[in-house]
């Protein structure tokens, strides 16, 4: 099992025959226009025949790629891959999505510059401080001040400053 | 034509516009220096920029990001051997090796003047091309936009590398799944899922910023490229004014093969889907064949040729692509598509009708192309020595600042963070997919084409009473069509016969 999926097409052709599987039963259920439905062509025609072509030519390829005695291996081609920094940095840009309401535009980019320079090895605090504190303030600045557009300050600021 | 090129001088001439093109050319050199952020990411990074700009000042900025990114990437590729895009590739064969022999100065200028003159060429057969084609182009309907959507989707698939034409295919097809997502023409609700993020679809540059920007970016960090090459790069980029200088001969040398690469350069990037790598390719293979036997020992180790006839393919391919785009309303690459989206966020529907309904907008980037070149030559390539700097700057700062920029990107458009959420889920798939070796340029091509080809195919039935007879009864229909059967079924037919001759 774990070397049927040890190949890049194989894994992929999988994940989007899922997906058109998911599309295409999810583009039946599409509300259909009485009017449309005259001249042939609904809401929902061009979505099933994409569905269907996807789910046709994932299944062809799954099928070229087990006929091919060898693949694109997934564990070769990944070998030495830097996972653990990656990884990181996704949760942390999760943790800087979610939190951005509350934090602000300053305080929660500040942070997310600040432990992304760290998660990639930056050490020197001054440095990386100056850097996140500049970039994001000249960018504060330069969108409030210069373009008059409104950045949301947070509710941690609405609360504190209340 | 001449009135046309006037009112695009009197444009592209504005205090406004001349700081776009400096602006553009000067941010995409910049970000196209960076390794593993091309002209794609680039103009991604700049969309929300364009936004509050009108769309002549804001496609002329775009133009200038394009042809700096160019610029940029082929500067890496010679410094530190790094190209920041793949048509820079090629360049880096020669241009690499030179700058390792002590003439990294000169191998900029090589490349800087192929790129000028590449771009010259380009824009002046497209400056000849462009009115002509859009006036043929005029007597198109629906049917024919419709068969040439099909084939700027199957164009992209078909042109892709070696067994990747399935792939392609398939992610073309997921862009065009993607596309159908909200509102259709009609009304209805598609794809929703109750969800009112997404009543207005999938937006393009939500979609361009989590599949390029933010996914290149967490590419580098997972193959270790956000780390640093301090030694190398710190040795490689010191490059003097005065070493940027060619002789006569080098020059006389060069002349015969810039001169041919900018006619192949430009005849394949009118190709929809062939674009610049190929070209650049192209204009290295075939510079390497015409070579004498003395030169041809000198590819891959420095050759002035080598550098300049993939330079000079690359630009002329790049102003080539704009044909397709500005005449047809089909974008060649996934440069151009980001640009079609651009175009059409602004209310601007390229194709034959740019050149009635909106001649500033045509006629400006077709000039401020011409600008951007002499923006680089005069401006950039001088300054080279400090913007090569920028390859010093430690990569632990780059990738999170690209990171940031991108989600600000998204957010400063729809001041939604929702939208993150949803940009930060693509981003990740892109980069599993990205992992798997699925192209994701045909996937934005599709995504961009979809609606457009929905609308079109809608229109067509409407005349045709639901009949799909005008796929064979309108003559440059059936044209299309079967160009776009040829082109995508070719490459099938040429493996398969290749693995039966390889049989025998």
């Amino acid at each position: 099992m774990t070397k049927f999926f040890d190949n890049k097409d194989r894994v992929g052709a999988s994940l989007i025959l899922a997906f058109s599987l998911f599309y295409l039963r999810s583009s039946y259920s599409i509300p259909v226009d009485p009017f449309d439905a005259q001249v042939g062509f609904t809401s929902k025609t061009l979505p099933i025949f994409l569905g269907s072509c996807a789910f046709v030519i994932s299944l062809l390829l799954l099928f070229i790629s087990y006929l091919k005695s060898e693949g694109d291996s997934i564990s070769e081609g990944v070998r030495g891959y830097d996972w653990k920094p990656v990884l990181a940095l996704i949760l942390l840009m999760a943790a800087y999505v979610t939190l951005f309401s509350f934090l602000g535009f300053v305080l929660a980019s500040v942070l997310f510059l600040q432990s992304a320079f760290f998660l990639l090895g930056e050490r020197r605090l001054l440095v990386s401080i100056s850097v996140s504190l500049g970039l994001v303030l000249f960018l504060w600045l330069l969108l409030t001040q210069v373009f008059s557009l409104y950045l949301d300050g947070g509710t941690l600021y609405r609360v504190l400053g209340s | 034509m001449l009135d046309g090129i006037l009112i695009g001088l009197e444009t592209a001439f504005t205090p406004i516009n001349l700081l776009m093109v400096l602006a553009g050319c000067f941010a995409g050199t910049f970000i196209g220096m960076l390794p593993g952020l091309g002209p794609v990411s680039a103009i991604a990074l700049m969309i929300p920029v364009t936004y509050g700009l009108d769309p002549a000042s804001g496609l002329i900025l775009i133009s200038g990001v394009y042809y700096g990114a160019v610029f940029g990437g082929s500067t890496s590729a010679i410094l530190i051997n790094a190209p920041g895009v793949s048509g820079a590739v090629a360049t880096a064969f020669d241009g690499y090796p030179m700058a390792q022999n002590g003439n990294a100065g000169k191998a900029l200028a090589v490349a800087a003047y192929s790129s000028f003159a590449g771009g010259t060429i380009g824009a002046i057969l497209l400056l000849l091309c462009v009115p002509f084609l859009a006036n043929v182009s005029l007597s198109f309907q629906s049917s024919e936009y419709f068969a040439l959507m099909v084939f700027g989707c199957t164009a992209v698939a078909a042109f892709s590398g070696k067994g990747q034409v399935l792939k392609a295919v398939l992610m073309t097809l997921v862009g065009l799944m993607l596309a159908t997502v909200g509102e259709d023409s009609s009304g209805a609700q598609r794809l929703t899922f109750g969800n009112a993020e997404l009543s207005d679809g999938i937006s393009f540059l939500l979609l361009s910023m989590a599949t390029f920007a933010l996914a290149e970016a967490l590419s580098m960090v997972l193959k270790g490229e956000s780390k640093s090459k301090d030694n190398e790069s710190k040795e490689m980029t010191k490059v003097s004014f005065q070493s940027l200088k060619l002789s006569r001969d080098e020059v006389t040398e060069i002349a015969i093969p810039v001169g041919r690469s900018s006619f192949l350069g430009f005849l394949v990037g009118v190709l929809p889907g062939a674009g610049a790598t190929i070209a650049s390719f192209l204009g290295y293979g075939m510079e390497r064949n015409l070579a004498s036997e003395e030169q041809k020992k000198q590819f891959g180790k420095g050759s002035a040729i080598g550098l300049a006839a993939p330079e000079t393919a690359n630009n002329a391919a790049s102003t080539g692509s704009f044909v397709p785009l500005l005449t047809l309303g089909i974008p060649g690459s996934a440069t151009t598509a980001i640009m079609l989206g651009a175009l059409l966020s602004y209310g601007v529907q390229p194709g034959p009708r740019l050149f009635i309904d909106n001649p500033a907008v045509f006629w400006s980037v077709i000039v401020s192309m011409y600008l951007g070149n002499i923006v680089l030559l005069i401006l950039n390539l001088p300054l080279i020595p400090y913007i090569a700097k920028i390859l010093q700057v430690p990569r632990q700062f780059l990738t999170p600042i690209i990171l940031f920029l991108s989600l600000m990107g998204v957010y400063l458009v729809s001041f939604n963070s929702a939208e993150l959420s949803i940009m930060l889920v693509i981003g990740v798939i892109a980069l599993v997919f990205r992992i798997l070796d699925y192209p994701l340029a045909p996937m934005l091509l599709g995504f961009i084409l979809g609606g457009m080809l929905e609308d079109n195919l809608r229109r067509a039935l409407l005349i045709w009473d639901g009949s799909y007879d005008f796929l064979l009864q309108r003559p440059i229909t059936a044209i299309i069509m079967m160009v776009t059967v040829i082109v995508l079924l070719t490459p099938m037919f040429s493996e398969i016969f290749k693995r039966a001759s390889g049989n025998r």
